[in-house]
């Protein structure tokens, strides 16, 4: 959490020197251990005899609590062990066994008890180098405490004053318990003496050992006085002595000894002896006052001797004290850069922490229910249960997913909600809770509805603070929409290839800088080169033949240098050596102002520029051939109008001749003339009238070939009209009833279509001359984009056998003596309405009429 | 022929049964007295500007009328029309095409010259006859040319 640098990671020397200086070596504490156990053997006998033998085992008490202040459990123990080692070697002068075994007993609980005090004490100290300090001067002190009072023990101990004579009557009284134990053993051994039997050498025996407890009480009592000692030595000698005796009396007797332990002889103090010790003690108790004074004066020297010492047990403590705090001085000294600065550093450290701790905490709450917010918009499907599947929080995506009711979530177990939740989703579940983390990138599955949806998942538990797994989370991602839009980008991709391929196009691009490049692998099979091929931009311009290479360099170098696109139809030679037609287009890519890429496509057109060369080669050839047609049209066509042109001048004038002269004939001679002659001129007149009628007719019909349409939207009901109004004249058309409906509009030529009107009207007329009541109807009817206008009549009609002949030139069905005409007059028409695209036809019956029909395309303009 | 007689219609015909019945008709309409006839076009010319044959007639003889075929030999008649239409001397006479063509191209390009009328000789004599008579009269009795 904390930013900050650890020292120690950043190398800081001090670190490893601080860790080695916190820890003392042990064997330093076991050696100051026994030392310490040593120095006060030397200073009890220094000291000298005791009066109190819980002196000796007090003073081993210094070095134990030293020890195990210092060192622990271990060196207390090393200390104690080594004191009562030394205190059995070394007894002090004048311990008897008793004192000696309390002595031992003393020391060894005191110094067990000290040492795993200290022990433990130094277990927990061992973190907190001030409990440790304070630990040790606790020891200090009561080190200088035991000291004090054992030095304030041994100042008021010695026999002064009133305890002194108490002792003395003790004294006495000791001697004289030991001078009636002596009697006592006399008189039993002379008993034994005189009766050396069992039971007598039984009360000799007692009686032997209550003298010696009296004798070492009166040796205890009378304690380490040289003097004293020196006569208890003479007396102790003494009972030795008659000990000794003794046993050689006992031994005389061997008949006892089957029973009886020889006892040796007590002591056998003289009246003299015992008068004299008497004396002597009351020597010692009645000595005057100088000689108190004496001993006072001694007394206090040994009382400043033990205080000495004592003072300078403690000020070695204090010494001792002082090097070990004076040692971890100079450690702490030694290592206090490091330690301020990792003092520093932790307490950054802690700030920054405690600082995070506390927004923390204050952002908790907060962050709860961001948390909350945050789970429920994920757009996935996320839910966050316990240990026993019951849901903690889940996402409104998940709710809506499994179609869930919106109430509190929370608690509810999955599996009470879900009941057919398949086993081998229970099975991830049990898997993931055991710490194990599941998922799936896509699986498929059917909706009920029978589409298939892709789904992303992951099943992991989440652990508690204290690691335990605390429940899972499921994650789900429905990524149908992905899969399927991957799906299809794939198969865009190959269909792009694919069309690539058969369209033998692909792209390319290259680096302006560098030239290096890139190629689809069309464009590398184009180039009949492996796709892998490493392609560059001087490499690609060397595949182009000579001619294109200078058009396409150019055209390379200016969309470079001047970000101006390309579009070249130019030959490459193949590597394979073919010869291909590409074309190839080039963009330049520009970013911040700069040309930074150049990329096109590039196809091969070579099948399509064959196509175009022989879609040249065949128009040339069709041009020349129409060329060479209209020409011989337009020859025809030039003969046709000289044919017509010299019809129309020089084929009249005979037949004007003709039919002028006959008829000057009839004017200037017709009295000369017979009847018959004057009817012969009249034919002959008819006859050139005829004749110039039918030239007139053919060459109307022949000019309808040559005129040029000229197609515009008609309004056939005027067109109908005005040709009715101009045949009107006529007696024929002036008897009939026109009966005409509205007639679709159409595109034509008017001046045309007038002549087909004019020409089927007035044959209407004619044909239905005859008729009583002759009617003419008129009509249309528009079907896609044709119109169908016809003409009816009640007329003659015709036979149908013959309708094939109706539009021929010339072709008649009725004589001309019956119906005038020339028979041009319906070939006029079909020759218009075929040049509008149209059709005619007639539908007829003899005497019943006909009908003619001509179509014409509607007009676009309504 | 009388040359020197003010001439009133210029016939320019080469056909002979045409020119005889066009005097015919002329003739039956009472017109036939002051007519020139030229066989072709350069006759025709030369009439109306006194040179060759009739040079010795003086100044340009205009007549009122000029009755003008197409089809004729040596110089035709729109020629005859181009030249007479193109000259400021000679433009105010009435010129009548009669021509046995009805070739649109012909009529366009009469009324284009400045023809003043165009006449089809129709074949049927007694239409010929009248088309003569009513032209002859139209044009040397109603018509009123510009003072000369």
């Amino acid at each position: 959490m904390s930013s900050l640098p650890h020292p120690k990671q950043a190398g800081q020397p001090g670190g490893a020197t601080l860790a080695a200086a916190r820890r003392r070596p042990p064997w330093q504490a076991y050696l100051l251990a026994l030392g310490c156990t040593g120095a006060t053997l030397l200073l009890r006998f220094a000291i000298g005899p005791l009066h109190y033998p819980a002196f000796g085992a007090a003073l081993f008490a210094f070095p134990i609590l030293l020890s195990a202040g210092i060192g622990g459990f271990g060196p207390g123990v090393a200390s104690t062990l080594a004191a009562v080692a030394l205190v059995l070697t070394f007894p002090a002068s004048g311990q008897t066994s008793p004192s000696i075994a309390f002595e031992i007993v003393t020391l060894l609980a005191a110094g067990l008890i000290v040492s795993s005090v200290a022990g433990r004490l130094k277990e927990h100290a061992a973190a907190n180098r001030r409990s440790r300090l304070l630990g040790g001067l606790f020891i200090a002190a009561a080190c200088a405490i035991v000291t004090a009072v054992a030095v304030f023990r041994s100042i008021e101990s010695p026999p002064t004053g009133a305890s002194q004579d108490r002792s003395i009557l003790r004294l006495v009284a000791a001697l004289h318990g030991l001078h009636q134990r002596s009697a006592a053993v006399e008189q039993d051994a002379s008993d034994f003496a005189h009766t050396p039997d069992a039971s007598h050498a039984a009360t000799l025996r007692a009686s032997l050992r209550e003298e010696q407890a009296s004798a070492d009480l009166l040796g205890e009592l009378l304690g380490p006085d040289p003097e004293r000692n020196a006569d208890l030595t003479a007396l102790r000698a003494a009972v030795n002595d008659e000990r000794r005796r003794l046993g050689s009396l006992l031994s005389a007797r061997p008949a006892a000894a089957a029973t009886a332990v020889p006892t040796p002889r007590p002591i056998e103090l003289q009246s003299g002896d015992l008068d004299d010790l008497i004396e002597r003690i009351e020597w010692m108790t009645l000595s005057d006052a100088e000689e108190r004074a004496s001993r006072a004066e001694d007394h206090n020297a040994f009382t400043r001797s033990v205080v000495l010492l004592g003072g300078g047990l403690a000020s070695c403590l204090l010494v001792m004290g002082v090097f070990v705090i004076g040692a971890d001085e100079a450690e702490r000294r030694h290592s206090e850069e490091g330690l301020r600065s990792e003092n520093e550093w932790l307490e950054n450290a802690v700030r920054e922490r405690t600082r995070e701790l506390l927004e923390t905490n204050r952002s908790l709450a907060a962050s709860e229910e961001r948390l909350q917010l945050f789970v429920r918009h994920v757009p996935a499907a996320l839910a966050m249960f316990d240990t026993e599947m019951r849901y903690l929080t889940a996402s409104t995506r998940w709710v809506e997913d499994h179609q869930m009711d919106a109430g509190p979530l929370r608690g509810r177990p999955h599996y009470d909600l879900f009941p057919d939740i398949p086993e081998a989703w229970k099975e991830i579940h049990r898997r993931a809770l055991a710490g194990e983390t599941l998922r799936s990138e896509r699986e498929q599955v059917r909706r009920p509805d029978g589409s298939v949806q892709w789904l992303r998942w992951e099943v992991l538990p989440w652990h508690e603070a204290d690691g335990r797994v605390g429940g899972i989370l499921i994650f789900r991602e429905d990524i149908t929409e992905r899969i399927e839009t991957e799906e299809s980008l794939r198969y865009h991709q190959q269909l792009l290839q694919e069309t690539g391929h058969i369209a033998k196009v692909g792209g390319w691009e290259f680096d302006a800088v560098t030239g290096k490049g890139g190629w689809t692998e069309e464009v590398a099979r184009i180039h009949d080169l492996d796709p892998a091929h490493p392609i560059n931009r001087d490499e690609g311009i060397d595949f182009y033949e000579p001619g294109s290479r200078a058009r396409i360099a150019e055209a390379v170098k200016r969309a470079v240098e001047q970000g101006v696109s390309y579009d070249l139809e130019l030959q490459i030679v193949s590597a394979s050596g073919v010869h291909k037609w590409v074309r190839t287009i080039g963009h330049p890519v520009v970013v911040d102002g700069r040309v930074v890429k150049v990329r096109g496509s590039f196809q091969d057109i070579t099948a399509q520029k064959r196509t175009e060369e022989e879609i040249r080669r065949l128009n040339a050839e069709l041009e020349s051939r129409v060329v060479r047609r209209t020409a011989e049209l337009e020859a025809a066509n030039r003969e046709l109008e000289a044919f017509s042109y010299s019809v129309s001048h020089d084929l009249r004038a005979p037949l004007r001749s003709v039919n002028g002269f006959a008829r000057v004939l009839l004017e200037d001679f017709a009295p000369t003339l017979p009847q018959e002659a004057r009817d012969c001129i009249a034919r002959i007149c008819n006859g050139a009238s005829r004749m110039g009628q039918l030239i007139d007719d053919l060459l109307a019909f022949s000019r309808l070939s040559r005129a040029p349409l000229t197609l515009q939207p008609i309004d056939m009901n005027a067109l109908v009209h005005s040709a009715l109004i101009e045949l009107q004249s006529g007696s024929d058309a002036a008897r009939a009833e026109v009966r005409f409906s509205a007639l679709h509009p159409c595109e034509g030529d008017p001046a045309l279509l007038k002549q087909v009107w004019t020409n089927l009207l007035s044959n209407a007329f004619k044909y239905s001359s005859r008729r009583d009541q002759p009617v003419v109807e008129i009509g249309s009817a528009a079907a896609e984009g044709t119109v169908e206008y016809f003409v009816r009549d009640n007329g003659t009609g015709f036979d149908m056998r013959y309708a094939h002949k109706l539009f021929g030139v010339f072709q008649r069905l009725h004589r001309a003596d019956e119906f005038e005409g020339t028979g041009v007059g319906l070939a006029i028409v079909q020759r218009i309405i075929h040049r509008h695209g149209g059709r005619v036809r007639a539908v007829a019956k003899p005497d019943q009429g006909a009908t003619f029909f001509f179509t014409l395309h509607q007009s676009h303009v309504s | 022929m009388n040359s020197n007689q003010a001439i009133e219609i210029l016939l320019v015909e080469d056909n002979p049964d045409d020119l005889d019945l066009t005097l015919r008709a002329l003739s039956k309409a009472r017109l036939s007295n002051s007519i020139h006839v030229a066989r072709d076009g350069e006759q025709a010319l030369d009439f109306i500007y006194r040179r060759n044959e009739y040079a010795a007639g003086g100044g340009p003889a205009n007549p009122k009328v000029i009755l003008l075929d197409l089809k004729l030999p040596k110089i035709d008649g729109l020629e005859v029309l181009r030249t007479l239409k193109g000259d400021a001397a000679t433009r105010t006479i009435p010129v009548v095409v009669l021509t046995s063509s009805k070739e649109q191209r012909d009529i366009v390009e009469s009324y284009n010259l400045g023809v003043n009328s165009y006449i089809v000789k129709p074949v049927d004599f007694e239409r010929f006859v009248d088309a003569v008579q009513n032209l002859g009269l139209y044009w040397l009795l109603l018509n009123q040319p510009p003072a000369s």
